[in-house]
């Protein structure tokens, strides 16, 4: 629908190749220069028929690998979330060993303490304050680092499978990798600290790109968007998988709807992700946990699954979620031939978020635009798929 | 408060690393995925066997591989021949395919242990043929970059060398916005069709001499987004293709025929070996 013009604007694109390294996505802009009256945004640019190579694959592992690569930021909670519909599917839920289960909450909240850091480096870019957003992406390096020296992967790739995870590891490595989480989010929290104290970053987010809950609502507003926004939409706390049910989560639910309070949602969750950790290793200490592969599901097990209920495949369907470090992502799983599933449906919470954000935009000031983009942080690959 | 963020980056000190003056990868680095012939199963069959491609016992390691980058018969290839496939294309393992899933390091280790992470300096940086190999460039080397439909890991990696540990400009190399300013184009992703003229758009804007730098998998030979059977329009399967030659997997350049062309495999490829691809470009080392 073609938006009202008035005297003295002007149309201007933006994409799909932008400045800097960013995923491709075109943005149209109507502004009389200082304030931003209307955006259009265009995705599709790289989409990559996801769903139909998911339904090509030759086996359940190689799905894992397409679904996590859908989003690579968000590469464990994908897997997870398909790795959990999967079992749902074959019933096969409760016979995976809870160490398994809180490993994968463990990763999971590795992932999402890795996002908020990264995207708290672009928000002090954003506003201009390199020595805070230098820092912050040191130490999400550092945390990248240490995902490959112990699973391999810097983005948390090829650990998740059908009935629990790949990597072994011992309770040492467990304990080393939170140690070393643990320094870094303490040296976070350090220059949040002092961040707090610097006006020009803190003034700047404040008002920007204000939504208010109706409008959030009307949109289906998903994970910090829809948390800063007075929702508490946090799938760990209101319909708890994996064994979050056992750990007392507070939710980090803000009224503002800025950029500013999206900000102090990620802030939240990073030391409440810490906590989950700590919680998570207690836990494993408690059971006795001695080494991941004490606890892996036989191939033979999930191989008898696969054949039982034939007859029923056809009917029958799997559902899993994860609440991601953006919010929730649904998998949805159906038409099991025998080897793979061929309709998977994989719903990223950047889906809700973009179109919230392209009507949240309007008439907000042009400069803060790029802030107020980064304070949603967007992955476009999910959009796209 | 300006003055105490310039104190504290001050008082955080130079945390960059001196590579390439000095090799200092960080603990558990991994430059790529390695076979050892001596440990194979199948190369006591394979040596000095006069029947073509002789007998392979063990298979595991090809069936296992969801990407199709490990072809046994090169083995034979390799032990029966003076000049090794390897130093072209990787041999055994493709690195243009690899995506560093570790599925073959799983399915072997219980048998021979013969595929392992690589920690040594081994990049698997693969070049045109015909690549410019003199030194272009004098002094900095601004880089270009364009999404062509990547899972956004690879544009991490490549921000990442804009962060404190790598610290790209202290070797003169910038990301530029514009192409008119580039030397160097950045290539992410499977090359989707909606991508396709916007990407040769952008590379016809950057002046001569100019390089072209594959990045990850996907943008190679599409990595796990690779269709089974290949799509009529030939997009969504990256920009270098494998056919199969007489000496083993050839590049299939056909859309930059003329161009400075760089592969450089894995998913996502580590910003170490990124930046020292970018660095071999500047120094004009490729060999």
């Amino acid at each position: 629908m073609a938006h009202k013009k008035f005297l003295g604007d002007y149309e201007f694109i933006w994409g799909p190749v932008r400045k800097g390294v960013s995923e491709s996505i075109l943005y149209e802009f109507l502004s009389s220069g200082e304030e931003l009256h209307n955006l259009n945004i265009t995705s599709g640019y790289k989409k990559r028929d996801a769903n139909n190579i998911l339904a090509e694959k030759g086996d359940l592992y190689e799905q894992v690998l397409v679904a996590e690569r859908i989003s690579g930021l968000h590469a464990f909670s994908a897997s997870l979330s398909y790795c959990l519909s999967v079992e749902n599917f074959f019933g096969f839920a409760d016979k995976i060993h809870k160490n398994l289960q809180i490993l994968r909450m463990f990763f999971a909240e590795l992932e999402r303490i890795r996002n908020h850091i990264e995207n708290l480096s672009e928000i002090a870019e954003s506003t201009y304050i390199q020595v805070p957003s230098a820092l912050y992406s040191y130490y999400a390096e550092i945390l990248k680092q240490l995902s490959l020296k112990f699973l391999n992967s810097r983005y948390l790739m090829g650990i998740n499978t059908i009935g629990g995870i790949r990597k072994n590891l011992s309770l040492n490595d467990i304990e080393s990798i939170f140690n070393s989480v643990k320094f870094i989010v303490n040296s976070v929290q350090e220059i949040i600290k002092k961040n707090m104290e610097t006006k020009s970053h803190i003034d700047r987010l404040k008002t920007t790109g204000k939504i208010d809950m109706k409008m959030a609502k009307r949109f289906c507003a998903k994970g910090v968007v829809a948390k800063s926004s007075g929702i508490n939409l946090d799938l760990r706390i209101l319909r708890p998988y994996l064994l979050y049910g056992n750990i007392k989560l507070n939710s980090i639910v803000f009224n503002d709807g800025d950029a500013f309070s999206r900000y102090m949602v990620r802030i939240g969750e990073i030391t409440q992700s810490l906590r989950v950790l700590d919680h998570c290793l207690g836990m494993l200490g408690k059971n006795g946990f001695g080494n991941a592969s004490d606890y892996f599901v036989n191939q033979e097990d999930i191989d008898k699954l696969k054949d039982s209920e034939r007859e029923n495949n056809k009917k029958r369907h799997g559902f899993g979620y994860v609440e991601s470090s953006e919010g929730s992502i649904f998998c949805y799983i159906k038409d099991f031939d025998g080897c793979v599933f061929k309709k998977i449906n994989l719903r990223y919470p950047f889906v809700n978020n973009y179109k919230l954000f392209a009507c949240g935009v309007k008439n907000t000031m042009m400069m803060d635009f790029n802030i107020n983009e980064t304070s949603y942080n967007f992955s476009v690959a999910a959009i796209d798929k | 408060m300006a003055f105490f963020w310039t104190y504290s980056g001050l008082k955080f000190g130079i945390k960059s690393v001196k590579f390439p003056k000095e090799k200092d990868f960080y603990d558990g680095f991994i430059s790529s995925v390695s076979f050892d012939e001596s440990k194979c199963l199948n190369s006591k069959n394979l040596k000095g066997s006069s029947e073509e491609y002789g007998e392979i016992k063990c298979l595991e390691c090809e069936l296992a591989c969801p990407t199709k980058a490990i072809n046994l018969n090169n083995l034979y290839k390799n032990l029966n021949s003076k000049e090794k496939i390897a130093e072209k294309t990787g041999g055994v393992i493709d690195a243009n395919r690899c995506i560093f899933c570790g599925v073959c390091i799983d399915a072997c280790s219980d048998i021979a242990s013969a595929i392992s992470y690589s920690k040594d300096f081994d990049f698997n940086i693969v070049s045109q043929p015909y690549a410019d190999k003199r030194k272009v460039f004098k002094k900095s080397l601004f880089v270009k970059h364009i999404d062509t439909g990547s899972c956004g890991a690879c544009e991490s990696e490549i921000n990442a060398l804009n962060n404190p540990y790598y610290n790209m400009h202290r070797l003169g190399i910038f990301i530029t916005p514009s192409p008119r300013f580039a030397d160097v184009l950045l290539v992410t992703g499977t090359f989707t069709k909606r991508m396709s003229d916007i990407f040769f758009n952008v590379l016809d804007n950057i002046p001569r001499p100019r390089h072209v730098v594959l990045i990850g998998s996907c943008s190679l030979t599409g990595g796990v987004f690779e269709r089974s059977e290949a799509g009529e329009d030939g997009f969504n399967a990256g920009l270098l293709n494998n056919t199969e030659t007489k000496e083993g997997t050839d590049l299939n350049l056909s859309p930059l025929l003329d161009e400075n062309v760089i592969a450089l495999p894995h998913c996502p490829p580590n910003p170490f070996e990124i930046l020292n691809v970018l660095l071999l470009i500047k120094n004009g080392d490729f060999k």
